[in-house]
């Protein structure tokens, strides 16, 4: 009557449905797309990436961003000027859109430097431990004695002043705070017996860093990530101030706020623009990243 | 004195609502324990066991647990009908727990005496002065087997045995008439484990507490309890006086899975003959009977028809294989 | 009868801020092909760190392991990867001993990839179905990951991975501890199947004097990172001679009615393995110590040729 099963009994509504599913990615995807929210931020990140990398097609840069008509100068928002003007006449709006280009790359550059060299340094230090993890990490508490934006002005002074140089400069600048932030939660997988199972068949340490602490590490990496492209868009800001960063009069949201911070008593309207359009990468990053984080965890499955 | 029922259970049910289901972790359970008797409550991880203890004190997660029916009688009183406060009473002082982890059961940065006497500030109504208190905490550690001299010390510097030493003297500090124990020697050593259960088998004879002992380990249940009610998927499935269960001919075939489970000191098996299968989820529990899928003697009516409690004398069997024919060989 | 793996002299230590710790003390053991060693003791007294040195997880302090009569200490890296495919382990928890973000077949799949012991994706697949036979996984579990499945489930991913490289000597570390009862029985009727079908041999490190009777044919008693018995299973439950192997027998709770009502127990409990002091390390817990307990190296006593104890009870 009971058919005897081998080893494992068979529950009472158990069908033996074929062996068929999507691939690991596909899967990835799957979750990710559930999760109302972050797809909403995707396709918010999706427009201001499209936003800024059309903007040649339909903007003149000589014509519509950095031509001066002083005519026109401080005026609030009109059917002509959706976001009003600024000191010099030039339309906000239009230089918002043209800023996104640097704005975004840089800030999203800046996370992808600290991002990769934290992981790196993190991972390594906290995985082997003892000497080497002594050195990294006295080195890192060197740089972050140093506050980010002097050592990023040293940096750029030595390396010349470009766009990449910036980024590079930045990103180096906030490294060492994402290698202890990788770090800690590395030392916390690494005592954990499925590393010691992994090591027990042959894995060897990159395999181990790469194929089981990083995907389990990857909650925090994420968030802090997401979170520190708010702030290097900034930080770029406060090095064109300074004349290190993006000079005038190319647009750049960093700089433009840090400007209109300036007159925004009386005009308070040219804060509007460069400010939502941070806001609105700053949100959907984090979105993406939250759904992303849930979606790489095969636990949030259904 | 010798049959007054100390705590009564009647078909209790208990409903966890979560996000996506309702898991039934408690189904129609019905126990019963006279006063300064223990009872074993033996089960696998999921059967309910420590969920109907957590009812017991109407500790039940907020808003997630829910009890759905039946009721609990405790020395007379309706606990699922009394006010929260007068359940604060009860609980320590009339009804204490202890639970597997010692190590989470205390406060680390304070000294043991300190916590001991801090229940015993809460709860006792016996032990209100200064002095009292000190004189009761020290004279607990003493009936635990712990040197009154170490009352200052902090928990980490007792080894687990001793720890669980402590989380025992706590609890009878108060005098409580009902002893909840929940799996207390899992998590320690076979000879530490045999030292804590003399331990309590002592204190039972000497302070008179009822106990109802949680635990998994049928070896421990037949060294300290007086009745044990074996659990599967919420409900109890067999239960009565100890020597029913470990005698007898007619046992649930779940019973006669657990036994065959365990490797025998005495005896040279070959095989272990465990049970096939695992516990149902609770939340998507068979018809019929729960046991049914993994039973080796599951007969058509189990599949669909919720079996009888059957009675001998004190012994129950909630197995249809009794029902209809008791002359059939088990 | 050649031993496929022993020991000779092996010890650990630890250096830790108090002082050394001899977590595995002057181990001597031999393990036949095809057999099983019970290795059974309290918490802390080194079974898992032996284990561990067994399979050169860990670096042992002195002495060596000889594998088909090869020191396994003198490997270099190209050697131990072929020694990972003779020596697998079987770990204690099945939460976690298993990466969360791996699913059913590329856990299983993993050791047979970093070895190289399949060539094409194809045999892969197949080769993991047939693992998952097995060991009793059924494959609509192939895509599964492990928080879907249940703490026996997860344990045979454990068993199918160590057999995945068809090793001769798998150390399994307390493989059933962290399971119920019916459950812990499926697992180990499984892995003394596979040991009748692939001339396994295991080294059982276990807590559970009952478990270790029924999978073991020669048992190691171990007290604070030293061996204080060492026999045959039968005659060591016959006849345990160490008064620590009797009080460790005489403290499980047998389920029978009456089968012995008086629970004696040893007082105390385990001290530190820093720095022990010389002479027995059971001393100050035994009923029967004497002065010359505390004093020299206990030395082992051949009682029978298969039956060893390390007492001065029995000089």
């Amino acid at each position: 009557m009971m058919a005897k099963s081998k080893n494992i009994a068979v529950s009472p509504n158990e069908e033996t449905h074929e062996v068929k599913r999507r691939g690991q990615i596909a899967q990835i995807w799957f979750r990710f797309r559930k999760n109302k929210m972050a797809f909403a931020g995707l396709i918010i990140f999706g427009l201001l990436v499209l936003v800024a990398a059309t903007a040649p097609l339909y903007l003149n840069f000589e014509r519509d961003v950095i031509q001066q008509n002083i005519m026109d100068r401080f005026q609030g928002p009109s059917a002509e000027h959706i976001f009003g003007t600024d000191q010099f006449g030039r339309d906000i709006f239009k230089r918002v859109l043209w800023g996104a280009r640097v704005s975004m790359s840089v800030g999203i550059g800046v996370v992808v430097v600290s991002l990769g060299g934290g992981a790196i340094l993190g991972s390594i230090s906290g995985y082997f431990g003892g000497m080497l993890d002594n050195v990294i990490m006295r080195i890192c508490d060197m740089f972050l004695a140093i506050p980010g934006t002097l050592l990023a002005i040293a940096l750029v002074s030595a390396f010349g002043n470009s766009i990449p140089n910036l980024m590079l400069a930045l990103g180096i600048s906030t490294m060492p705070k994402m290698s202890r932030i990788v770090r800690s939660s590395v030392l916390t997988l690494k005592n954990q017996e499925f590393i010691e199972a992994a090591r027990s068949c042959g894995t060897s340490n990159a395999r181990i860093i790469i194929r089981h602490i990083l995907p389990n590490a990857i909650g925090p990496i994420i968030v802090e990530g997401t979170l520190s492209v708010a702030r290097s868009i900034i930080s770029v800001a406060s090095m064109s101030f300074i004349g290190l960063g993006i000079q005038p009069p190319n647009p750049e949201w960093g700089a433009m706020l840090s400007e209109a911070k300036t007159q925004m008593i009386n005009y308070p309207y040219l804060v509007y623009a460069p400010g939502i359009s941070i806001v609105l990468t700053v949100m959907s990053l984090t979105l993406i990243g939250d759904g992303l984080r849930d979606a790489l965890d095969p636990k949030m499955k259904n | 004195m010798a049959n007054e029922k100390l705590l009564e259970i009647k078909d209790l049910h208990v409903v966890y609502h979560t996000d996506e289901d309702d898991v039934y972790a408690v189904n129609d359970l019905t126990l019963s324990l006279d006063k300064g008797q223990t009872l074993g409550l033996v089960g696998e991880t999921g059967a309910g066991k420590t969920t109907t203890c957590l009812s017991i004190l109407r500790l039940l997660p907020d808003k997630i647990g829910e009890v759905t029916g039946g009721s609990i009688r405790f020395n007379g009183k309706d606990i699922l009908g009394i006010s929260e406060e007068e359940m604060r009473d009860i609980r320590g002082q009339e009804i204490a727990m202890i639970f597997q982890d010692p190590m989470s059961s205390l406060n680390p940065v304070y000294t043991v005496g300190y916590q001991i006497a801090e229940a015993l500030k809460y709860h006792s109504t016996e032990y209100k002065t200064e002095q009292e208190i000190e004189k009761r905490v020290e004279e607990m550690l003493a009936l635990v087997g712990i040197t009154p001299e170490r009352k200052n010390d902090y928990p980490h510097q007792f080894s687990g045995g001793m720890k669980q030493r402590v989380v025992i003297a706590m609890a009878l500090a108060c005098d409580p008439k009902l002893l909840l124990a929940d799996e207390p020697t899992t998590a320690l050593d076979v000879t530490i484990q045999a030292q804590v259960l003399k331990l309590i088998n002592e204190l039972k004879d000497k302070l008179k507490t009822a106990v109802v002992l949680v635990t998994h380990d049928l070896g421990i249940v037949a060294e300290t309890c007086d009745s044990v009610a074996v659990m599967y998927a919420g409900t109890v499935i067999e239960g009565g006086p100890i020597e029913t269960i470990f005698g007898g001919e007619n046992h649930h075939p779940y019973t006669v899975g657990l036994f065959g489970s365990i490797p025998n000191l005495k005896v040279k098996t070959k095989r272990l003959s465990p049970i096939e299968g695992l516990m149902p989820d609770p939340a998507d529990l068979p018809k019929g009977c729960a046991f049914s899928p993994r039973c080796p003697k599951c007969m058509d009516i189990c599949r669909t028809t919720e079996p009888p409690k059957v009675f001998e004398g004190e012994h129950m069997i909630k197995c249809h294989l009794f029902n209809m024919n008791k002359e059939v060989e088990a | 009868m050649s031993d496929l793996i022993y020991t000779k002299g092996l010890k650990k230590y630890f250096k830790t801020p108090r002082g050394m710790l001899h977590a595995v003390d002057d181990i001597n053991l031999t393990i036949p092909a095809g057999k099983t060693l019970g290795v059974v003791g309290e918490s802390g007294c080194g079974k898992s760190t032996l284990g561990r040195t067994m399979i050169r997880l860990i670096d042992a302090t002195e002495g060596s392991v000889m594998f088909e009569g090869k020191d396994i200490n003198t490997f270099n890296k190209k050697e131990m990867k072929e020694f990972c495919k003779e020596a697998q382990m079987i770990f204690q928890d099945p939460y976690s001993s298993i990466n969360p973000r791996m699913s059913v077949a590329q856990l299983i799949a993993e050791p047979m990839i970093v070895c190289k012991t399949v060539s094409g994706k194809k045999e892969l697949e197949e080769r993991v179905k047939q693992l998952m036979d097995t060991v009793g996984l059924a494959p609509r579990f192939y895509y599964s990951y492990p928080h879907e499945l249940d703490g026996g489930r997860r344990q045979r991913i454990g068993v199918a991975r160590a057999l995945a490289l068809d090793p001769k000597f798998v150390v399994c570390d307390e493989p059933v501890s962290a399971l119920d009862v019916s459950i812990q029985a499926q697992i180990l009727n499984l892995l003394m199947d596979l040991q009748d079908q692939h001339q396994l041999a295991y080294m059982f490190i276990t807590h559970d004097l009952s478990v270790v009777k029924h999978i073991s044919h020669r048992i190691m008693v171990m007290y604070l990172g030293e061996c204080i018995e060492y026999a045959e299973t039968d005659e060591l439950y016959e006849n345990p001679l160490h008064p620590y192997t009797k009080a460790l027998l005489n403290a499980i709770p047998i389920p029978q009615l009456g089968a012995k009502k008086n629970i004696e127990t040893i007082s105390g409990e385990l001290k530190s393995p820093i720095e022990p002091a010389p002479g027995c390390r059971f001393a100050p817990r035994c009923p029967y110590a004497k002065p010359e307990c505390m004093n020299e190296k206990i030395r082992e006593i051949q009682i029978t040729p298969t039956h060893k104890v390390a007492c001065t009870l029995y000089y």
